[in-house]
């Protein structure tokens, strides 16, 4: 890995100092920048709404979680800005350290006396005053750390030797620390993100089908280890089966979304919050809105996500490198998986994992990194060669639809583009 | 590469798509039933606010009404008609048949509903008006004394059921500080008795033989049949009468007042298994009794076919058999109402929170257990039991009583429990009255008493 990292430039010398010295920078993804601050505004609402509760409960304060999350929410924008401003290239010389940061956090967060045991799971350090989830945090760096060694590996990505047995221990190491917390659900967000990286770096197809066989075959062990995976596993098919019991905290949402029809009961009336829900303005929020906001607001939501995703994986389409491409496919997958592994718990689609919202739940560590990671999505789209503004000889392949032609670079393409023969 | 980042955007889009549909599912599809699902805290809490609406007596006497969000009760006697609510322990009786209306859900028209839900009002519940006659059914509870037991008094013209008392009885207001006591107390008294309680109805059966004698043709009052020493053997077994008759030959009429296991043992084995099960099938037994309450369904045996000894136990009360009081109350209604069995019931009417009608309970018939002639022969025959058998105990001064009572053998070694069924006045009859006490003896000594006493005043209540 050392010799990975000696090795600065990825393309063509030439071609990258030069580009290197003066990056071509345009404005960010405005589009994906709204989507953003929609998704932050409706959370901050539904922060709010969903806490007025708990927080009047436990501080006597309504506002307690509203304003603590507020000024996350400026701290992470102001995360976001400025690595927005950064050229993302120079993230690369950090992607080591922040790997080795993030491994550190995730172990001393298991120290006894260091970290902090909420819920029967050891998941925040204490810093100061503020409590600090090194799991959120570490989703970041696996991402830089991933797009970096992956664009460094080029077409060794296929070879078995170099490319998959390094990224499976890589892996292992990562989610035998989360798993250790335990943090079931961030560990197959990181999973499922580390594969959509592979995947779009060019995993063989076969590396693929491995992988995803020797994943499943460790799920039998980490469900022999603790059994209350495989009862939470079970009640998904089932929530009624144990009401009061494994079920309780689905039923008590589906109970929710069932209040809330179409139109939902209102904005702030909604009766689940009222302590039966647990953790209402965190894992669970997305309950609070199909209640309160019904159909129209979970399609409303979901209609949001889907165009973060849209937006971001335009972003990777179009991105100027393999680095800027790998490392937008794995900010968008990590906020959508996580978005989508929530609400699929909240319905009952999938078995049960405590997870955020991206940009909706309440929580410092996760807003926070959430906004970071959409900083570097925005940088990489600031370099993005997009075919409105970009006259060029012969058309690109468009996101969205094919035309047909071959795949192969064709003679015309602009110098620059990854994947370009000198 | 490209190929892959849109392959990663597909699998996006259907997840999205997936996700909507399950969103769709649980809020529009499931939504409806979900909203109103037990243990769904809105339901809850609105039931919480809720002004419960009350139960009152036949007179208007109110039996349970709300008070500041809490049941209050007038008296437990009445307990196991109303029935407890408890957010803990749920409901039965009246609370929980009538509870759509008593919790205000029913009953109000929808846009009333509306305003009221949207208003945020908290919501009234209807009126539910018995039959039960309180004073009535505390004379019963006087009369029945502190034994385990019940009375039941129905308006044989109509249904009605006027007393159903159960014993022991409970405060239902306490149900939830009371419940470990309740629950696990031997005498069981979270049961009703009255609908629920099952029993050997020893010789007060017999009615149901002789109906089905009678009206099959197999014999007639006057019959005249012989039981010379008390006892015989049938198959091997020894069967004997609890008194030797007076007389060695009589006719059927005193075999029934006398009360004489050897004639009816007799008169069972020749109507066969199937007449008996059929006739006691007309009456109701074997089926869930329609009635607002909570009901155990009776039963002639669980034996089939039965063997000749058993049938012949079965024909004078013994046997297999399995009753009710209120199942023995319409026996005896049927036979005060010419051989109809009327459908018992205990809500005479259902009132909207504004007081408006919502319904009124009109009398209804099971269907008929025998001829109105057999009902006739039946009546008379039973007015000769009170009058020279052993119901003496029941008459009430100026008014013929007919009735038939009943000692059946409990557990071995306790004493027996006392039955006793009867019909007044037996010209016109209003009512039928059955009492049973538990292990407390003789028929004729506990039961009969207590029916006098419960009928006298009842006779005066119900014109």
């Amino acid at each position: 890995m050392a010799g990975v990292m000696a090795r600065p430039v990825t393309g063509p010398m030439a071609t990258e100092v030069h580009r290197r010295a003066t990056p071509r920078t345009g404005s960010p993804d405005y589009p994906l920048v709204l989507t953003i601050v929609a998704l932050l505004a409706f959370g901050l609402i539904m922060v709010y709404s969903a806490s007025v509760v708990t927080a009047y409960t436990a501080y006597r304060n309504q506002y307690y979680y509203l304003i603590r999350q507020a000024a996350y929410a400026v701290v992470g924008l102001g995360a976001m800005v400025l690595l927005m401003r950064l050229d993302y290239h120079r993230l690369r010389a950090v992607s080591l350290p922040g790997l080795v940061l993030s491994l550190v956090l995730l172990a001393v967060v298991l120290l006894p006396g260091l970290g902090t045991e909420v819920y029967g799971a050891q998941r925040w350090l204490r810093v100061g005053g503020f409590q600090l989830q090194p799991s959120e945090f570490a989703k970041l760096g696996v991402i830089v750390y991933m797009a970096h060694w992956f664009t460094s590996k080029r077409e060794q990505v296929r070879d078995f030797a170099n490319g998959f047995i390094p990224f499976v221990v890589l892996l292992a190491v990562i989610v035998a620390l989360m798993l250790k917390q335990p943090d079931l659900g961030t560990a197959i967000v990181v999973v499922t993100t580390a594969v959509a990286i592979f995947f779009v770096a060019g995993a063989h197809p076969l590396q693929l089908t491995l992988f995803l066989l020797v994943s499943g075959l460790a799920l039998v062990p980490l469900i022999r280890m603790a059994p209350y995976r495989m009862a939470r596993f079970l009640t998904f098919l089932d929530p009624w089966e144990l009401p009061q019991g494994n079920g309780y905290h689905v039923v008590q949402a589906l109970m929710g979304f069932g209040a809330g029809g179409f139109s939902g009961v209102g904005l702030g009336v909604g009766r689940q919050k009222f302590l039966y829900l647990p953790f209402p303005h965190t894992d669970s929020i997305f309950a609070v809105i199909g209640e309160e906001l019904g159909l129209a607001g979970t399609l409303g939501l979901l209609l949001l996500f889907l165009f973060f995703t849209y937006r971001g994986l335009r972003i990777a389409w179009y991105a100027p490198d393999q680095f800027g491409r790998l490392l937008a496919t794995g900010v968008t997958c990590v906020i959508i998986f996580q978005a989508l592994i929530n609400m699929g718990v909240l319905t009952s689609s999938l078995p049960f994992t405590g997870i955020t919202l991206p940009f909706v739940s309440a929580g410092g560590s996760s807003l926070i990194s959430k906004l970071a990671s959409c900083g570097i999505l925005l940088s990489v789209s600031r370099q993005t060669l997009s075919p409105d503004d970009q006259p060029r000889p012969t058309p690109r392949r468009h996101f969205w639809w094919r035309h047909g032609r071959s795949h192969l670079p064709g003679p015309g393409r602009r110098p620059g583009v990854a994947g370009r023969t000198a | 590469m490209e190929r892959q980042i849109q392959r990663v955007g597909m699998f996006f889009l259907l997840s999205f798509v997936v996700l909507s549909g399950a969103a769709g599912y649980w809020q529009a599809w499931r939504g409806p039933a979900l909203a109103v699902a037990p243990g769904n805290p809105r339901v809850l809490e609105a039931e919480r606010r809720a002004q419960r609406g009350p139960i009152l007596d036949r007179a208007g006497r109110p039996l349970v009404q709300s008070e500041d969000g809490r049941r209050t009760t007038a008296t437990p006697i009445t307990a196991h008609v109303t029935g407890y609510f408890s957010y803990r322990y749920g409901r039965t009786g009246i609370e929980r048949a009538n509870n759509e209306v008593l919790s205000g859900r029913e009953g109000v028209p929808p846009l009333a509903r509306l305003l009221r839900d949207l208003s945020g009002a908290p919501r009234r519940g209807g009126t539910v008006q018995l039959t039960i006659d309180s004073q009535l059914q505390a004379v019963a509870d006087r009369a029945l004394g502190d034994v385990r037991g019940a009375v039941v008094v129905i308006d044989v013209r109509t249904g009605a059921v006027l007393v159903a008392l159960s014993k022991p009885y409970f405060d239902t207001a306490r149900v939830d500080e009371l419940w470990p006591g309740l629950s696990q107390n031997e005498a069981r008294p979270l049961y009703n008795r009255v609908s629920q309680g099952l029993y050997v109805p020893g010789s007060t059966f017999k009615l149901v033989t002789a109906a089905a004698a009678l009206d099959t043709g197999l014999l007639r009052p006057s019959t005249q049949v012989s039981d010379p020493t008390g006892e015989t053997v049938i198959d091997g077994f020894r069967i004997t009468d609890a008194e030797r008759p007076p007389r060695p030959t009589f006719d059927f009429a005193h075999a029934l007042a006398w009360s004489s296991n050897v004639v009816f043992a007799q008169v069972g084995v020749q109507l066969g298994e199937e007449r008996l099960r059929d006739y006691a099938g007309r009456f109701g037994m074997g089926r869930q009794i329609p009635f607002e309450l909570e009901t155990s369904p009776t039963s002639v045996s669980r034996t089939a076919p039965m063997s000749r000894i058993l049938l012949a136990s079965t024909a004078f009360g013994q046997g297999e058999l399995l009753m009710s009081p209120l199942q023995m109350a319409l026996v005896g209604a049927a036979i005060a109402r010419d051989g109809d069995v009327p459908r018992p019931f205990v809500v005479q009417e259902v009132r909207r929170p504004s007081g408006a009608v919502l319904a009124r309970t009109q009398p209804a018939t099971l269907g008929r257990a025998t001829t109105p002639g057999t009902a006739a022969q039946l009546r008379e025959m039973m007015a000769l039991a009170v009058e020279e058998g052993f119901g003496r105990a029941a008459a009430v001064p100026g008014v013929r009583v007919g009735g038939k009572t009943g000692t059946a053998q409990s557990v071995p070694g306790l004493p027996d429990h006392s039955w006793f069924v009867g019909i007044a006045p037996v010209e016109r009859p209003r009512l039928a009255i059955v009492v049973l006490k538990e292990f407390s003896g003789w028929g004729a000594e506990e039961a009969a008493p207590v029916a006098r006493q419960v009928l006298e005043r009842a006779l005066q209540a119900v014109p």
